[in-house]
């Protein structure tokens, strides 16, 4: 687990929540990723490395979101790949609610949430 | 007949060419007497009122709770008391605290001399509970959830103590493990993350972003409009990479 911002108000979106985090912040303001860090897809090297998510976030350079209505066999096959790297963040929710059952019970206080994800880490 | 009369008289007067800053004037000097009154009142109250020292007459007594069984049991049953080795072995230990042994044993070596931890004397010289227990009741209220007052019966504790020492000790944690563990990943680390990717298929990815919602039992009134959340449960939202 490399970023938890916990905190923001159940009534906004994904989006609404992903620009107000402090991980958003840092890659519109080139403090994160570090520079230099290139890659290669299909013989042509890029710079900035990027995140996988959902379909709904927008299309940004440092997210790579799934075509939404894969049609080719290229692009299928483009899904299944991301599906499965997203898979294990999926599963991170799960393990965290497994390991401490506090998160399964509704919370009692807004700063606690932070605390109990820490425990994972140790 | 003269006097009230006057006094009438004298009194229409003053209404007559009452001019309203001068009304306006005493009603102030007035109020601000009243709001010196009671603002004194209200200090004396306040350094009057006593501070909660625990056991006082009129409150209910303290339970015998034997606190040295509490910790015996937890010796008994973890550690091994006597010689004797303990009742459960590692893989109820890990069950039961969710933790392996050594993160236990680093957690508690960490937290003990804490001040809401350390083992204190009662004002009659008895021995308070043992850190030990503390931190076995916090650890079974995160681990499975259950009310403060639930690991009661086991570690001899009572409920303020078990619900005050679970908040302290995570706030003890994330103070003192919460820069190391909960950060950025390093260039290594980063390195590292995009060659397993690359290995995958995705070169160039360094983690997938979610969210998830945690409900919120306790929520105010007042901010319900604000966590409430598109399936109608309050709740706060969580993102990790």
């Amino acid at each position: 687990m490399w970023h938890l911002f916990v905190g923001d108000p159940g009534s906004l979106k994904y989006i609404n929540v992903m620009q107000q985090s402090p991980l958003y912040l840092d890659v519109t303001g080139g403090r994160w990723p570090p520079r230099g860090t290139p890659f290669t897809i299909n013989g042509r090297t890029r710079t900035p490395p990027y995140y996988i998510v959902e379909g709904i976030y927008p299309r940004y350079e440092f997210l790579m979101s799934p075509h939404p209505k894969p049609s080719t066999e290229e692009q299928t096959t483009f899904n299944r790949l991301l599906e499965a790297i997203r898979k294990d963040v999926e599963q991170l929710f799960g393990v965290l609610m497994k390991r401490f059952y506090v998160e399964l019970h509704p919370g009692r206080h807004h700063s606690v949430s932070q605390l109990v994800r820490k425990f994972k880490d140790i | 007949m003269d006097g009230p009369e006057e006094e009438f008289s004298s009194t229409a007067a003053l209404l007559a060419d009452d001019d309203g800053a001068d009304v306006a004037a005493v009603v102030h000097a007035h109020v601000n007497v009243l709001m010196a009154v009671r603002r004194r009142a209200r200090a004396r109250r306040i350094a009057r009122r006593r501070q909660y020292h625990g056991s006082t007459a009129g409150r209910r007594g303290n339970k015998r709770r034997d606190f040295s069984a509490g910790v015996h049991n937890i010796l008994r049953e973890y550690f091994g008391v006597g010689g004797l080795p303990p009742i459960y072995d590692e893989r109820d230990f890990e069950t039961r605290f969710r933790a392996p042994r050594a993160v236990f044993r680093n957690v508690f070596l960490a937290v003990k001399n804490e001040p809401l931890f350390q083992q204190r004397h009662s004002a009659t010289g008895k021995l308070q509970a043992h850190p030990l227990q503390k931190v076995v009741a916090a650890l079974r209220v995160i681990a499975y959830g259950e009310a403060a007052d639930r690991a009661d019966e086991y570690v001899r504790l009572s409920r303020t103590v078990i619900s005050q020492s679970t908040k302290l000790l995570m706030e003890f944690m994330v103070r003192l493990w919460g820069p190391t563990y909960l950060r950025r990943s390093n260039q290594d680390e980063l390195n590292t993350i995009m060659e397993r990717k690359k290995e995958r298929g995705m070169p160039g990815c360094m983690g997938s972003l979610d969210c998830c919602h945690w409900e919120w039992h306790q929520c105010p009134t007042g901010m319900e409009g604000a966590y409430q959340s598109r399936k109608c449960k309050r709740g706060i939202f969580v993102e990790a990479v």
